[in-house]
């Protein structure tokens, strides 16, 4: 479906332009055969209310959403045949599918849907992703069997993006919600493509094939069931045991192969390549504005100015992903291309921003002191088991900016205590990515709602906006105005402000445009991917087999 | 159960007669000298040691300068070739054997401390305080060292000191067994119990009589230590719980070289052998100072 | 203050109350004092409750049963590499002491004991499963995806076991009864088997209790490379994720597994060996 890659550019237009053909390519599909399929985290569970990072990845094979969006954000049905809102983006209502039934018999309904809405805002079940992206949700009314209507307190205009997203709107059977309860996180009943069969805790998920599947959303290629009898979805946290697993015949395809064997892989014709762009916030670092001296307009610009992207992406991707100038990726409905204007790499006016905010070694010892206070950094990176490029990226960061004298300390922490360091302040950089498919990705790292304060714990990955408090509130106020506007062009537009401010304060520190990438055996054909980068098998087979 | 002894076939210096020790010392040195495994050992340690004073002076690069010669293969320019970020390996791995031999010693010194003091006051005090020893020595010889590395590295936050002292905890057993076991011969010994006899205070004891008889013996755990210190700080790396970048510890070198052994196999070789050849060189140094302290390897 | 707060880690990347929060210490009994919660735990583990994990809201001792039969035939099948390289490669080298056989294998055995866990595993896995594809890479079952992690861990452990057996040997052999068994003109292989071996076996067995607690560190490593499921990963995970249910157990399990082990061998080697009486002055000596 997808040809296999040499440049990046040549990637993103065949994505854009291969859905089409792929109907053509998978004319005569070969049923049968098991797909295994290694990625790096186990998921931690399989329902939507413990939805978390890596919760898609595996749950999307036994749950289908309402609706599913493409690579390129467009959306299609799924659960859902259609939807719409009233002007304000207060109430959407939604027509359901009439032909699905889950993997336990049961009908699919407008109940199940308005049951599992009520579940996400239990508080029993309190905290899941689906309560916050639908925090001003009020509840459900059942037009008929098929049809509901969703209502929400204040204008939801993000919704129209979060129906696309399984961690809110992956519908399980409610019959089997009834006598499992939470077991259902760790033997799902959904109506997906795949049934669920075993999980080996810290090794692997089989799925099989659902034979009854006949409501495939219209994006994919086969909207019946799944050539394939079964996939198995491996954890293997090692980058290059991944790759290893590939490369022997044990794993048919892989997420996220290490960057160095990605190059490797691409020009060996027994692999394929895939790359997805991220959208959101890709691979970045952001400011504690609230900390000496990350405090100071200057140093943040500095900082900016100081990094050579190029090199980044050379050494620690091996020019496998692309310098990022903007807080939020291209490739994001709500980009604002002038963001690109306030990043770029010059070494020279870096220094000079520093010397203007009064920045100078008093002491000869090649570090530069503002008020006699040396300008030294916390950094913070995150690695699993296995390491990222994170490291080489801090060292890259830390030699560019010894030579615009601010010293930084690199520190390594599991991907964990990312909540943790950034409630404990202690950081000056905190690196993350947070690839979303809409531009309110904002919200959840600048909008001063999500700081953790006494009494509020917000969504941990928090950027704290203490440094100017006249900015922060016109930031929370055009972020707020973007969550609630009713249209697209309205929310584009207060985001696209929101991008300007916090390109002018210097608030990040974007570093590479990232993307999920796949690599799989030529023999697998068929997988498609939507706007999350995670594979959908419904239209895979296994050529040969 | 608790049959707590040496399991190594360690010395325990058998010195009965105080004032022969000068030919003591003469046979030793030739029992060393004549080994050939012991004089590579310390060979190999002694041209650590001096890499590591005069790494300054020996590295051809700065070990954290970047360029843009990304990952090239070892060439004249770059014997062991260049890193992800383009700085000289063979730089690296010589500012390298300052950590690593800083951390094998520094872990070592840590064990020692800790067993020393655990083992002498079991050894020397008996009854409920040796009890008590031999049960905090067995309960902690029943957790893998690594494991306990690993929760004491974690807990308190990975750094070169945090390392050193997770893996001296993680091994003082192996001390604390030794010094106990010496002490609790040693204090039924004629001299000592003069000593005692005489008014001599448990201190005074201690350091003019025990403690130089254990010395050797000491020695010999102390060498064998270091390289299996210097191997548990490597792993500590390999499992993202050691040294913080861009510290050029041997450990990480390999553990961030792993990602692209494929591509650039000298990148794990390199500081892999660097590893490989300290530990040898301490294990053979540490042998050959055990057969020629132990009167049994004296054939 | 640990860099992780168990509650933070229950939470992390979602949307959190204060309540939330305190009512989860409340519930994991994070609230009360440590020696509190030590004795509660005991209580527990006593009863056979090895509490629910913080990360997977699992029994604990679900997760472990789950895995443990993993890390014990890894375990296994090393320590019979250990046996069947160590010993014989011992043995051999004790007998043709001061040849290129003796010397060559002790180069080897030198070699291999200072060498890295994870280094050897890494070449060996892209040798063997990428290379040469003659076993698995991760896979979950089956003889073959042991073969080459207990090839890993047991080859390690079983270097220094042909060091311990040669010197033991060597000492044994040099005994007298040995050389008046000699003398008698038994067979060689005889004395090596009979009076050698025999002998020489009680170090080697208690080695090999020691070599327990080494080789379930080995398996964090082993298990890693290999990503391979078993107390080792879990382990390392519980770390990560400061699971402290899950790491309590794991490390209770370890003790255990080593106190179990050396009780055994300890029992074959007076067993073995009538001099050895067991009373308690003795042990104290």
């Amino acid at each position: 479906m997808i040809t296999r890659s040499t440049t990046v550019a040549a990637c993103m237009i065949q994505l854009g332009i291969l859905h089409s053909a792929a109907l053509a390519q998978t004319a005569q599909p070969k049923p049968g055969g098991t797909v295994r399929f290694a990625i790096a985290e186990e998921s931690r569970g399989l329902d939507p209310l413990t939805a978390h990072r890596r919760f898609s990845e595996t749950a999307i094979h036994v749950h289908d959403g309402l609706a599913l969006f493409d690579t390129a954000n467009k959306p299609f049905g799924s659960l859902a045949k259609e939807w719409s809102s009233n002007p304000e983006a207060t109430e959407y209502t939604i027509k359901l599918r009439d032909d699905v039934t889950f993997h336990d018999g049961t009908k699919f309904n407008a109940e199940s849907v308005k049951a599992h809405f009520s579940r996400v805002f239990d508080k029993q079940y309190c905290c899941n992703n689906g309560h916050q992206y639908m925090n001003a949700y009020v509840g459900t009314d059942i037009i008929d069997d098929y049809t509901i209507k969703v209502k929400f307190s204040k204008p939801a205009g993000t919704f129209a993006f979060y129906i696309g997203m399984l961690d809110v709107t992956g519908i399980p059977s409610n019959a089997a919600w009834g006598s499992k309860g939470m077991t259902m996180n760790r033997e799902p009943v959904g109506a997906g493509p795949f049934k669920f069969v075993s999980w080996a805790p810290q090794s692997n998920m089989k799925f099989a094939r659902n034979p009854d599947y006949k409501w495939g959303s219209p994006m994919l290629a086969n909207t019946g069931a799944p050539y394939l009898d079964g996939l198995e979805v491996k954890f293997i946290a090692n980058q290059a045991t991944r790759v290893a697993c590939l490369e022997s015949g044990d794993c048919d395809i892989i997420k996220d192969p290490n960057f160095a064997d990605m190059r490797r892989l691409s020009s060996n014709p027994a692999f394929e390549v895939v790359k997805i762009p991220q959208t959101g916030m890709p691979y970045s670092f952001v400011f504690n504005t609230g900390r000496f001296p990350t405090d100071q307009l200057a140093v943040r610009k500095a900082i900016n100015l100081a990094i050579d992207r190029e090199k980044i992406n050379m050494a620690a991707f091996r020019g496998e992903r692309r310098p990022l100038y903007s807080t939020l990726a291209p490739a994001t409905p709500e980009f604002w291309p002038d963001a690109t204007k306030f990043i770029y790499y010059n070494q020279a006016e870096a220094k000079k921003a520093l010397a203007d905010a009064g920045a100078k070694d008093s002491n000869g010892d090649g570090i530069l002191e503002i008020d006699n206070k040396p300008i030294e950094i916390d950094l913070y990176i995150f690695g699993n088991r296995d390491n990222n490029p994170s490291v080489i990226v801090a060292e890259s960061i830390q030699s560019d900016l010894k030579a615009i004298g601010i010293s930084t300390r690199i520190n390594v922490r599991p991907w964990d205590d990312q909540s943790a360091v950034a409630m404990r302040e202690e950081h000056n950089l905190i690196n993350f990515d947070m690839p979303l498919p809409t531009g309110s990705v904002l919200n959840v790292m600048f909008n001063s709602r999500e700081t953790p304060k006494p009494g509020r714990y917000g969504m941990s990955f928090t950027y704290v906006q203490k440094g100017n408090a006249a900015v922060s509130a016109e930031l929370d106020t055009l972020l707020d105005a973007g969550d609630n506007a009713a249209t697209f062009d309205d929310r584009k537009a207060k985001f696209q402000a929101a991008q300007k401010l916090i390109s002018e304060n210097y608030l990040g520190v974007p570093v590479v445009q990232g993307f999920t990438t796949y690599v799989m055996i030529k023999g697998l054909k068929g997988v498609a991917y939507n706007n999350g980068g995670h594979a959908l098998f419904n239209s895979a087979y296994l050529e040969g087999k | 159960m608790s049959q707590v002894g040496p399991t190594l076939s360690l010395p325990v210096v058998d010195q009965t007669e105080v004032h022969a020790r000068t030919t003591e010392f003469q046979i030793i040195r030739r029992n060393f000298v004549k080994n050939r495994g012991a004089i590579a050992g310390l060979a190999i340690i002694l041209a650590l040691v001096f890499t590591a004073i005069f790494a300054d002076v020996l590295a051809p690069y700065d070990p954290i300068e970047q360029s843009r010669a990304f990952m090239e293969p070892p060439s004249a320019a770059h014997l062991f070739g260049t890193d992800a970020l383009g700085r000289d390996l063979l730089s690296r791995v010589i500012y390298g054997a300052r950590v690593s031999l800083a951390v094998g010693l520094g872990a070592v010194l840590i064990a020692l401390l800790i067993g020393m003091f655990v083992g002498l006051m079991g050894g020397y005090f008996g009854g409920r305080v040796d009890a008590f020893v031999v049960m905090v020595i067995d309960t902690f010889m029943s957790f893998p060292g690594l494991l306990v590395a690993m929760v004491i590295a974690a807990m308190l936050g990975s750094s070169l000191p945090v390392v050193m002292l997770a893996i001296g905890i993680g091994e003082f057993t192996l001390f604390a067994r030794l010094v106990r076991s010496v002490v609790y011969t040693e204090r039924e010994r004629d001299f000592v119990l003069a000593s005692r006899s005489l008014g001599a205070s448990s201190f005074h004891i201690l350091i003019t009589h025990i403690i130089p008889n254990i010395l050797p013996s000491l020695i010999v755990l102390v060498t064998l230590s270091i390289g299996n210190a210097i191997l548990s700080a490597a792993a500590l790396g390999f499992l993202g719980l050691g040294a913080q970048p861009p510290t050029p510890e041997w450990g990480n070198l390999v553990n961030i070289g792993q990602e692209y052994m494929r591509e650039a196999p000298w990148l794990v070789w390199f500081p892999g052998l660097a590893i490989v050849a300290t530990v040898l060189g301490a294990n053979m140094l540490g042998d050959g100072l055990r057969d020629a302290l132990d009167p049994k390897h004296r054939r | 203050m640990l860099p992780g707060d168990p509650v933070m880690h229950m939470f992390a990347g979602q949307y959190v109350t204060a309540e939330n929060m305190a009512l989860a210490r409340e519930t994991l009994g994070l609230d009360k004092p440590i020696y509190i919660r030590y004795f509660e735990w005991l209580l527990r583990i006593m009863q056979g409750d090895f509490g629910t994990s913080i990360v997977s809201k699992r029994p604990v001792a679900d997760m472990i049963l789950s895995v443990l039969p993993r890390t014990l035939e890894l375990a296994v099948a090393a320590t019979l590499v250990t046996v069947v390289f160590g010993i014989p490669a011992g043995v051999l080298a004790a007998i043709k002491k001061n040849t290129w056989v003796d010397s060559a294998l002790m180069v080897v055995v030198s070699l291999c004991v200072a060498m890295p866990l994870f280094w050897f595993g890494l070449i060996a896995l892209l040798f063997f499963s990428v290379e040469l594809r003659w076993f698995p890479v991760a896979a979950n079952a089956g003889w073959s995806s042991l073969v080459l992690p207990a090839f890993v861990l047991g080859l390690q452990s079983a270097c220094m076991i042909a060091r311990l057996t040669r010197s033991s040997m060597l000492q044994v052999l040099g005994d007298e009864y040995v050389t008046t068994a000699r003398s008698k003109g038994l067979s060689p292989w005889r004395v090596v088997t009979v009076h050698g071996l025999r002998n020489a076996f009680i170090p080697i067995l208690t080695l090999l209790g020691v070599q327990a607690s080494w080789l379930l560190g080995g398996a964090v490593i082993t298990e890693t490379v290999f990503a391979r499921p078993g107390l080792g990963t879990m382990a390392v995970d519980a770390i990560r994720q400061m699971d402290f249910p899950v790491l309590q157990a794991v490390v209770l399990i370890a003790a255990l597994t080593y106190t179990t082990v050396n009780l055994v061998i300890d029992l074959m080697n007076a067993a073995l060996d009538p001099r050895i009486v067991y009373d308690t002055e003795a042990s104290k000596a």
